[in-house]
């Protein structure tokens, strides 16, 4: 008992060794800390003293040791700070020069707030460029919007870049704590990248100017609702983007929302920087200057400080180049500006001019067949042909045709028309109307009728009435007849005058009268008078007087026909044109000349044309039976036109073509064969429309496809459309016979098929008659 | 519609990966050596039939070391261009190291052997030593850059592979 109270006193006056305490020392440190802070307060001037003395002895090891805790506090308010003053200090250098920023200080004055508050409320100007949706696994671009007018450079490169530039900082900067860290924002010149990641898609979006912190929020927001919309598309993921066409209005919302307060140009601006950085460039220079004469004389042997100095210097050097450099690039804008402006006046004006041409041209051709309906109305007139005359020419028209002796002076019709006479230059042929009216006045000079007898036309033929010398009718019933080509001539109810003569001194040889007689009946020969009698000192017997159409029988023929003796024959024949329509089918294959693929058939009262033959030919022979064969029927309805066919032909090659847009886009990107075809084919519709006399009106139909409704919609359509009409009339030939127009044709807003092929522009080729012939369909 | 795929080339220092893409991309060979720094990338459209392929080409920096090649970048990888230098047998040793580090980083996928330089004479790699590889499972084309032998097929064949998959 004794030996135990011994150890127990003993223990208790023992103090523990080092080795027993640090047993328990954790343990004991853990429970005080736990039960009070009276530890923290007993440890810490021992703490603060060790730490102490071991930044003097070696200060590098302990900023080692925090600098990961440290480091990224640091630079994060570093960032904040600097991004600031950088904005402000810019912003004031961008307005202070300005009457706004005069106007600001002003404002900042009276309503008592610091001058850079109201700069910062008034400067919240900014445009989102550009937005790209990217994947995050594979750095491949979902999605690429760009705000109107903004021209971006190759998309998927920039994207492919971004997402690189994201890894690279992620490998090179690893940072514990943030998971994944991103790369939040970036500037590059005036633009600032401001980025919005989630797992699996990020959003970058390009934004010119100062954006407010709300739109970080809106870019954060969409990125989080397309994880929701298209989450598992984006994880199964393996390059094809079609998918994401539906989330596209979500991201043209953090395009379109952005409002600009009060656009300046980017001219302006550029302007106003240039100025800015010339002012400043000057003031440090001045500045710089200064101090490096004070500094020069004081510290003269510091090369330090001189070193710096230059350095300061080659800066301020740098500032005056690239104002320099500015100055050219504005001036070298404003130079392509003007360029761009001289070149569009210069088109406007040369199309000005070719449009002037052309109308003159049509008042023209509108005058020319105003003459030629004047003349064809007029009896005894046919117009064959017409023509304009060459520019600069004395006379304007050209007027080919035939002409009734007894008709009116084609001139005088022209004057009463109301043309100048002048101007017409005209060829007329002689020829013999079927007009009653002229083939009245015919018999009556031709035949010189006694003043007992009357001739009339009752609608049918033409009759003589009265009592005449028996000579005069013998001699009306064989010459009247062919004076009335186209009617008959009646001389049954004539008198004669005189009493028969018995057989005189001058019979007339019957087979005389019977070659007189044929002569008579003879289509296109028309006897005029007649001698005969005794041998004449030629030796000839039967003296003739008459006209002959070329197209009629040879009179030396008839002769033979009648087995009379031509020695005994002087005959005297005047060229004419008959109208005769016994010849018509003879004179209109001579004088049609129908080309190689058209035959021409028919009597003297129809004349029937099958085959192909040009438009120009087909339009020829119309006007032609209409002034030859008036009461003849015409039928072409077998001609093929081969102008028309090779129009129609054109036509639908046109129609069959279709060109594609990218996405939302309205770019006509030809390629050169694609230029050069649709050159050449504008050029064909062209010539075969002027050969068929035809106006040709092309339609461009602008297409748009399903995903494409929610993009611009019809609006697409119609750019696409537009472009493609200016395409068109760019490589149309000068002063093309037709006109394109552009409309859009995308009615229905739902059901459209989705796909690159239904995003194009197609055509429509619509033809109509210049003049004459509307319907387009052959008589 | 549009698909966009991610090719990496792969392959030892200054064995061709930049001359093959620039080959490929505009048919321009420059003999200038270039060495490329980080990442290069390229793009180019290729038409398979009725479909069109976008290819995003990464051209990653190539140095013997393989700790350079960052596998942050071989992600999202369809397919692969591994590229061996035809006169330095060396340079395939590094090919079957980049490829095992590939698969470790992104598994299998469609991916071709280049065996590059083809235009000169001096060969190591010579037809016994393409066999095996061939039957070990590697896909190999003798390619150059210089003359434009067998490259436009190389990426179309990738490509074709890819598509398929
Ligand atoms: N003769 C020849 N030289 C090549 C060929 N491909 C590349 N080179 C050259 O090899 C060198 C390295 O090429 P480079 O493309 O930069 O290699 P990388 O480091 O793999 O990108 C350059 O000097 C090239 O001109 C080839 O097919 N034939
Ligand atoms: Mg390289």
């Amino acid at each position: 008992m004794g030996d135990e109270l011994e150890r127990l006193q003993e223990l208790e006056s023992r103090r523990p060794t080092a080795d027993e305490i640090s047993d328990v020392l954790p343990d004991a440190v853990a429970l005080r800390s736990q039960r009070d802070s009276e530890l923290d307060g007993a440890l810490s001037p021992t703490i603060e003293g060790s730490l102490e003395r071991a930044v003097q002895r070696n200060p590098q090891r302990i900023a080692d040791a925090i600098f990961p805790i440290i480091g990224p506090a640091i630079r994060k308010s570093m960032r904040a700070a600097l991004s600031s003053i950088v904005e402000g200090f810019n912003r004031a250098l961008e307005e202070s020069f300005t009457l706004r920023g005069l106007g600001w200080r002003i404002e900042a004055w009276r309503s008592g707030t610091p001058y850079p508050e109201v700069v910062l409320t008034h400067s919240l100007v900014y445009r989102v460029e550009q937005l790209f949706l990217i994947h995050e696994r594979t750095g491949v671009q979902l999605e690429h919007l760009t705000a109107p007018a903004i021209q971006a450079q190759d998309p998927d490169l920039v994207t492919a870049m971004l997402s690189a530039l994201q890894a690279f900082m992620r490998d090179s900067f690893p940072q514990e704590g943030e998971q994944r860290a991103t790369l939040n924002h970036f500037e590059f010149g005036e633009l600032r990248f401001e980025v919005a990641a989630g797992p699996h898609a990020t959003l970058a979006a390009v934004v010119r100017g100062t954006a407010p912190s709300a739109y970080r929020e809106l870019l954060q927001d969409t990125i989080e609702r397309i994880h929701t919309a298209v989450g598992p598309e984006l994880v199964e993921f393996d390059g094809d983007t079609g998918p994401f066409l539906r989330i596209h209005d979500l991201l043209e919302e953090c395009l379109a929302e952005q409002r600009v307060q009060h656009q300046k140009s980017r001219f302006a601006s550029f302007a106003k920087r240039a100025v800015a950085v010339l002012l400043l460039a000057l003031l440090a220079t001045w500045i710089i200057s200064t101090l490096w004469g004070n500094w020069r004389e004081a510290q003269a042997d510091d090369k330090a400080a001189a070193a710096r100095l230059e350095h300061a210097f080659k800066s301020v050097e740098e500032l005056e180049a690239q104002a320099a450099g500015t100055q050219q690039l504005l001036a070298r804008l404003a130079a392509d500006v003007q360029r761009l402006a001289d070149e569009e006046e210069r088109a406007r004006q040369e199309r000005a001019a070719a449009d002037g041409r052309r109308q003159v041209l049509d008042a023209r051709r509108a005058r020319l067949s105003e003459l030629r309906r004047a003349l064809d109305a007029e009896p005894g007139l046919a117009v064959t042909a017409t023509e304009l005359a060459a520019e600069g020419a004395a006379q304007a028209f050209v007027v080919a045709g035939l002409r009734d002796p007894h008709a009116r002076a084609p001139l005088t019709v022209a004057a009463q028309a109301g043309f100048d006479p002048n101007l017409i230059d005209a060829h007329w042929t002689p020829w013999l109307s079927p007009a009653p009216d002229l083939v009245l006045a015919r018999m009556r000079e031709q035949l010189a009728p006694p003043a007992t007898v009357s001739l009339a036309y009752d609608g049918e033929r033409v009759s003589a009435h009265g009592t005449a010398p028996r000579a005069w009718i013998e001699r009306a019933a064989l010459v009247g007849p062919g004076l009335a080509p186209t009617l008959s001539f009646d001389t049954t109810a004539l008198q004669p005058s005189d009493p028969p003569v018995p057989a005189g001194p001058l019979p007339m040889d019957p087979a005389l009268a019977d070659y007189v007689r044929r002569l008579a009946d003879e289509p296109g020969l028309v006897v005029l008078d007649y001698a005969m009698g005794d041998p004449l000192p030629s030796g000839r017997q039967l003296v003739l007087e008459g006209l002959r159409d070329p197209d009629a029988r040879d009179p030396l023929e008839v002769a033979r026909d009648a087995a009379l003796d031509t020695t005994r024959l002087h005959a005297l024949w005047t060229p004419y044109e008959s109208g005769d329509p016994v010849l018509l089918l003879a004179k209109a294959r001579r004088q049609l000349a129908p080309p190689a693929g058209v035959v021409l058939d028919g009597d003297g009262r129809r004349l029937v044309a099958s085959g192909r033959a040009p438009g120009d030919w087909i339009r020829r022979a119309r006007t032609w039976v209409t002034a030859h064969a008036a009461n003849a029927s015409y039928d072409d309805s077998a001609v093929v036109d081969i102008d028309r066919q090779e129009l129609d032909e054109r036509a639908t090659e046109l129609e069959l073509l279709a060109f594609y847009f990218e996405l939302a886009d309205h770019d006509v990107d030809l390629s050169d064969t694609e230029r050069a075809d649709l050159t050449r084919l504008l050029r064909q519709l062209d010539d075969a429309a002027r050969r068929s006399s035809r106006l040709v009106r092309i339609v461009v139909h602008g297409h748009i496809d399903g995903s494409e409704t929610i993009r611009g919609g019809v609006e697409v359509a119609r750019r696409r459309a537009g472009a493609m009409a200016q395409e068109l009339e760019r490589l149309a030939p000068a002063g093309a016979v037709f006109t394109s127009l552009g409309v859009p044709t995308a009615d229905e807003q739902d059901g459209l098929p989705v796909g690159s092929i239904h995003r194009k522009v197609t055509f429509e080729v619509i033809t109509f008659g210049a003049d004459s012939d509307p319907s387009g369909t052959p008589r | 519609m549009s698909v966009r795929k991610k090719i990496c080339m792969l392959g030892g220092f200054a064995v061709g990966k930049t001359s093959l893409v620039r080959r490929f991309v505009s048919s321009i060979f420059s003999d200038t050596y270039q060495t490329t720094v980080g990442v290069h990338i390229e793009k180019k459209d290729v038409q398979l039939g009725e479909r069109e392929v976008t290819l995003m080409l990464w051209d990653l920096h190539g140095e013997d070391e393989l700790q350079s090649v960052r596998s942050s970048y071989l992600r999202g990888s369809s397919g692969l261009l591994f590229v061996a230098d035809g006169t330095r047998a060396a340079t395939l040793d590094v090919v079957l190291a980049l490829r095992q580090r590939a698969r470790d980083t992104i598994g299998d996928v469609p991916a071709i052997l280049l065996v590059n330089k083809c235009d000169l004479p001096e060969c190591e790699l010579d037809d016994e030593r393409l066999q095996a590889l061939q039957d070990e499972g590697w896909t190999v084309l003798r390619t150059s850059a210089k003359t434009g032998e067998h490259v436009e097929q190389a990426f179309v064949e990738l490509t074709a592979r890819m598509v398929a998959d």
